[in-house]
């Protein structure tokens, strides 16, 4: 059942590879700003829509 | 959607669009552009198909909440068939974009990082996943009101992210489609309107023939529920108070 969120997760694995590239090679140690902030979005998308959505399945 | 299974109207009209949108979408002159050329006739079969889907899926969407607020089984029925129409669209979609990339973008077609390099399709790719997810939910329970009530919960869940990943994240990230990551958008290729009098029937025709096939296997699945002997829609009895 946990399987089913896997499409969700693929942006937010592309951005922390991404960020995690940078961090670890040796290079600018300045961060995307932009990409933090995507992630910021969707986090607070899908939490939101979690803590909306959760207590119609729990109602039983 | 209930009120018009059985009408004729709208699938005459169906047809009739259809046959205008290719005939009219071929024969139409288009204006010259540099890389797309004569492919930008695929604007009128590439762009409705999503736009179709997203319809369906919001009908679909529409019916779930209903289902949620008033537990009717009938509403979990054109749920489900809406959304299955919506995936045949959102499937035709992406092959039709694929063929378009073939002629326009064919540097990316040397493997699959075409998918990966361009955030509208791997959004919508997430998108197709995550319906496919709804049905294969759906598939895994067995007792009907409890596999509605999931599934119409996680149609919702799928019908906002399917949103935020075709439409809000391109739209700030890098892409090479039209109107997303920098570029210019459907006004810059349609000066004088004369595709967009193809592309708007060609939309309507489209979500109509998505909402015949959802029809269909709306009015399948009823005979298969009657057939089983379960209730689809109880009318719930009013007491009047004097």
């Amino acid at each position: 059942m946990a399987i089913l969120s896997f499409p969700v997760l693929i942006p937010l694995l592309k951005i922390l590879i991404r960020i995690s590239l940078q961090a670890v090679t040796a290079g600018d140690v300045s961060v995307n700003a932009q990409d933090i902030l995507y992630l910021l979005a969707l986090n607070i998308f899908i939490i939101g829509l979690a803590l909306v959505l959760f207590p119609y399945l729990w109602r039983d | 959607m209930l009120a018009q299974l059985h009408k004729k109207w709208w699938k005459i009209l169906c047809v009739v669009l259809l046959f205008y949108t290719f005939i009219y979408g071929m024969l139409v002159k288009v204006p010259a552009l540099e890389v797309l050329n004569e492919t930008i006739r695929n604007l009128f079969f590439h762009v409705p198909c999503w736009f179709a889907m997203l319809l369906l899926f919001f009908v679909s969407l529409f019916y779930s909440v209903k289902y949620l607020r008033e537990p009717q089984m009938i509403y979990d029925i054109v749920a489900v068939e809406t959304s299955r129409a919506g995936m045949i669209f959102g499937i035709l979609g992406f092959l039709t974009g694929m063929l378009w990339g073939q002629y326009t973008w064919a540097e990316y077609s040397n493997s699959m990082s075409w998918l990966f390099n361009d955030s509208k399709i791997l959004g919508a790719f997430i998108g197709l996943m995550i319906y496919v997810g709804y049905f294969i939910l759906r598939g895994s329970i067995d007792d009907e009101e409890k596999r509605a009530k999931v599934a119409a919960v996680y149609s919702i869940f799928g019908f906002v992210l399917l949103n935020v990943f075709i439409m809000v994240i391109p739209r700030l990230t890098d892409s090479l489609h039209p109107n997303n990551g920098g570029n210019n958008g459907f006004v810059a290729y349609d000066l004088d309107n004369r595709l967009r009098m193809i592309f708007y029937p060609a939309v309507i025709a489209y979500f109509l023939l998505g909402s015949w096939i959802a029809t269909l296997l709306i009015r399948t699945k009823i005979i298969h529920y009657k057939m089983h002997k379960i209730t689809i829609y109880e009318k719930k009895h009013t007491v009047s108070v004097k």
